[in-house]
């Protein structure tokens, strides 16, 4: 640190930013964020806003700012860049800071978003997955721990050199965490990654056992079959490490680690991914043309992002993939029943990612109403297939479970409508809480409540002419004119003297005062209060509704293969365990809907 | 399996459509076909087109061979292995060299003798069916109507006889000049008949044997005269024409821009001087 004098502001700025390196802090000042220094040159540069100067203890020290509800435009395009962004807010207002006898408010980073972790939707595609893998190496063993913390998947493999290629093909990370003394001895082919380091600490001992355990609140790791891995325990337990430390919260709705099991499916390596063209084309990295553009035919997000994972990882055994035919058959066959289940899956919100954002907090009223229609669909797409006879149609039907008590308890509380904000209030519904209830009536009608005192005081007391009139320096009093001066009760306390009248006040007065002044704020923090309780009520059911949002994903994909195998009239292939491939008269499934009709028949035998 | 044809005529289609229909069947997807029966695979590998991975700045013959080797290495024999044009990013002969031997490795070598689709436009990779027994040669059917080259895009047995990239690259459009003596160029190689066994020591005498039969059945039925033969390495065919060759075969007028395609017309100018 230089000896020149900092300002107070900016020698908080240094201390906090200290505490984030390699991320852009966003330090809130009032109406705005700003960054100072080489954060302000890079944001100025990276986001085409203005760089100024800023006077610091007699240094100039550059900077760059755009105003607060600019933070949802600004933020994602610095993290689609790359960078990691820290939002550091005031935790508290000037008023309380005065008191405390600060100078300036105290401030405190209240999110951090990267690339690979984020519950924005300003940031993630509907239907794709946002992975972040963490890589531990432990000889030629390399341990590996990837999440999606916008749905909660948390995946553990160990896996060798040759493997991790095709690992990192299949998962598509958008942030990989290593050691930070490895940084500069990765090969080539990690740098088109987005790489993060982390101190080597974390990946010693038992801490990442103990993170894991302490966070699963388990003795152990058996219950998920992954007590073994314990090279992918180090990955996993720096991955969830990372993940707490950037969003601040506890990250209730990461309920369960599973083994990621290369050898239950196909390998593909990168160059095969990429040539297929299965979800990049390789003209210029969009969609168009890709087989995934073909096959989606999903009718919700969490199914359009299991397909893309079904098609990055065929499977390599008959009796899974036999039920998956014969599951796409009964509803290719049922042209009425497809019909109706695709309608009614439309109709059916982001599960996964809804209940991130109500377990992490990051969530509002409308969240939850979305969840409650969504549950609701359930037993009207179940309906549909529940008597079917194929195996894996049954399975789903079972797993597909009523939560009717979530369902009820957020349409009992929630407004059919409610507003983006859950500070504001007009959330909660009437005659749902007495209090609030009476609250709002006192916020909504508080100069009737006054003129029904008034009525009342004037019929107690027998003074027609009382009035009750409201000044700042002691807020709502009783007048009463001299004629009746004697006709005041004992219990009105006089609090001035006009020429003609007497003021008074009463303890009653004061109180419905106090009620109705402060009837709004009450009746928001009450709101808000209620609101998180039933948030946290909902976030219960996490794990339930993460395996219904897994079982209508998998219809979805099942629909959707059907759906696509009856528009474009495909077949339904045997599957044998047996050496011969032969196919008659094949088509590209891509070509075939660019080129016209006689110009695409092949046939193919061959063994 | 290997797939002869021209160039456009649609070798690298049925191979993407060949992988794509076995990996939608182990997806649990219908596929787009007549019918099908798929034998189970455990790895799907391509080796596909020539031009990806420029922008990293490997070399593509580089990028070409690592591919290969990751392929050789990793193959079972439940594998199912799509190779397209493997070795054009090197010399002909050369290329001719490696794809014929990678050919040999994958039939031979049991732990790697996966399901294979070798697309080529060297027919003289047509030679191993008669070598190997679980080698087939197919080809994508084309006409030639008044020398121009119309595709049927139908994959029948037997191999073609003709890779008819003059025609093609007539077709997209260079001139007649470079056309008139491509065709000059042709006709003076194809005179020189390429021999491949004498450069290759170690396949067996019968084989040997075998394929001499098979080279003097395609030639009489290419209709070549059989002048004198001529050693792989021992080239004694103008340098220039060559060179001339080599940067026609390499070219795939599909992945052209109208600018490369203007700057390759200059190199092929400035090449014959």
């Amino acid at each position: 640190m230089t000896a020149r004098k900092q300002t107070p502001l900016m020698r908080q700025y240094e201390e906090i930013k200290g505490q984030y390196p390699g991320t852009i802090l966003l330090f809130r000042v009032g109406d705005f964020y700003e960054t100072f220094s080489d954060d302000a040159i890079l944001v100025s540069k990276e986001l085409g806003i203005t760089l100024t100067k800023r006077n610091n203890g007699g240094d100039q020290t550059p900077l760059a700012g755009f105003p607060y509800h600019a933070l949802d435009n600004y933020l994602p395009k610095l993290v689609k860049r790359g960078y990691k962004v820290a939002v550091c807010d005031q935790t508290e207002s000037p008023e309380e800071a005065k008191k405390a006898g600060r100078k300036i408010v105290e401030r405190d980073v209240t999110e951090i978003t990267t690339p690979g972790v984020t519950l924005s939707e300003n940031l993630l595609q509907h239907n794709r997955n946002n992975y972040i893998i963490s890589l531990f190496w432990a000889g030629p063993l390399i341990g590996v721990a990837f999440s999606d913390i916008s749905t909660g998947e948390f995946g553990l493999s160990e896996v060798n050199e040759a493997q991790l290629d095709s690992l990192l093909a299949a998962i598509q990370p958008s942030e990989v965490l290593i050691q930070a003394k490895l940084k500069n001895k990765l090969a080539d082919a990690f740098h088109q990654f987005n790489i993060t380091t982390i101190d080597d600490w974390v990946f010693e001992g038992d801490y990442g056992y103990k993170t894991l355990i302490d966070h699963f609140k388990t003795h152990s790791l058996k219950g998920f079959g992954v007590e073994e891995l314990e090279v992918a325990q180090v990955a996993a337990g720096a991955l969830l490490h990372y993940m707490k430390e950037t969003q601040k919260a506890y990250l209730r709705h990461l309920r369960r680690l599973y083994a990621y099991e290369s050898n239950e499916f196909m390998s593909l390596d990168p160059a095969t991914k990429r040539n297929l063209e299965l979800t990049t084309s390789m003209q210029e990295g969009g969609t168009e043309g890709t087989l995934i553009s073909i096959m989606d035919e999903t009718c919700t997000a969490m199914g359009g992002r299991l397909l893309r994972r079904w098609i990055m990882r065929p499977l390599k055994r008959i009796t899974p993939i036999q039920h998956r035919l014969d599951a796409v058959d009964e509803l290719f066959a049922n042209h009425q029943i497809r019909a109706t289940i695709r309608e009614e899956l439309d109709q059916i919100g982001d599960l996964e990612r809804l209940i991130s954002r109500i377990c992490v907090g990051r969530t509002n009223a409308r969240d939850l109403k979305q969840i409650e229609r969504s549950l609701a669909q359930i037993p009207k797409v179940k309906s549909q297939f529940a008597n079917r006879e194929t195996e894996l149609l049954q399975d789903i039907a079972k797993r597909l479970k009523l939560l009717i008590e979530v369902q009820d308890r957020v349409s009992k509380t929630i407004v059919d409508e409610p507003p983006i904000s859950i500070r504001d209030g007009n959330m909660i519904r009437e005659g749902l809480h007495v209090e609030l209830d009476e609250i709002r009536e006192i916020a909504r009608n508080g100069k009737d409540y006054i003129a029904r005192i008034k009525d009342q005081l004037s019929e107690e007391s027998g003074i027609p002419s009382l009035k009750i009139g409201y000044n700042k320096v002691f807020g709502y009093y009783i007048e009463v004119t001299n004629v009746h001066k004697d006709k005041v009760p004992e219990h009105f306390i006089r609090k001035q003297t006009l020429v003609n009248a007497e003021r008074y006040i009463t303890p009653e007065l004061k109180e419905v005062e106090e009620k109705v002044l402060s009837a709004e704020d009450r009746s928001k923090a009450l709101e808000y209060k209620l609101f998180e309780e039933l948030r946290l009520f909902v976030a219960e059911y996490a794990d339930d509704i993460q395996q219904i949002a897994q079982a209508l994903a998998q219809l979805d994909c099942l629909q959707s293969f059907a759906e696509v195998a009856f528009k474009n009239n495909y077949a339904k292939p045997e599957i044998r365990d047996a050496e011969h491939i032969d196919i008659k008269k094949g088509r590209h499934p891509v070509v075939e809907k660019s080129l016209p009709l006689g110009n695409r028949l092949y046939q193919m035998t061959f063994c | 399996m290997i797939i002869t044809g021209p160039n456009m005529a649609g070798k690298s289609i049925i191979l993407r459509q060949t992988g794509l229909i076995v990996l939608l069947a182990q997806v649990g997807s219908f596929v787009p076909a007549e019918s099908a029966s798929i034998g189970l695979v455990d790895k799907i590998f391509t080796r596909v087109g020539a031009s990806d991975n420029l922008a990293a700045g490997e070399s593509t013959f580089l990028v070409e061979m690592n591919e290969a080797a990751n392929i050789l290495n990793n193959a079972t024999p439940r594998s199912l292995i799509l190779l397209d044009e493997v070795g054009r990013g090197t010399s002909t002969f050369d290329g001719l060299s490696i794809a014929w031997s990678l050919a040999e490795y994958l039939h031979n070598h049991a732990p790697v003798a996966a399901k294979t689709l070798f697309a080529t436009h060297y027919h003289e990779l047509n030679e191993l069916e008669q070598m190997y027994e679980r080698i087939r040669n197919f080809n994508v059917q084309v006409k030639e109507h008044n020398g121009k080259v119309i595709f049927l895009r139908k994959l029948i047995p037997g191999g073609a006889d003709h890779s008819y990239g003059i025609q093609v690259a007539n077709m997209a459009g260079l001139p007649e000049i470079v056309i008139n003596r491509a065709k000059e160029i042709l006709s003076n190689l194809e005179s020189h008949s390429l021999d491949i066994t004498n450069s290759n020591g170690t396949v067996e005498s019968k084989a040997i044997q075998q394929k001499e039969a098979a080279k003097q059945l395609s030639n009489s039925i290419e209709k070549q005269s059989e002048i004198e033969q001529m050693n792989l390495f021992a080239t004694h065919v103008d340098p220039r024409l060559e060179t001339l060759i080599n940067k026609l075969e390499a070219t795939d007028p599909n992945r052209m821009t109208p600018i490369e395609a203007l700057m390759l017309i200059t190199e092929l100018k400035r090449v014959l001087g």
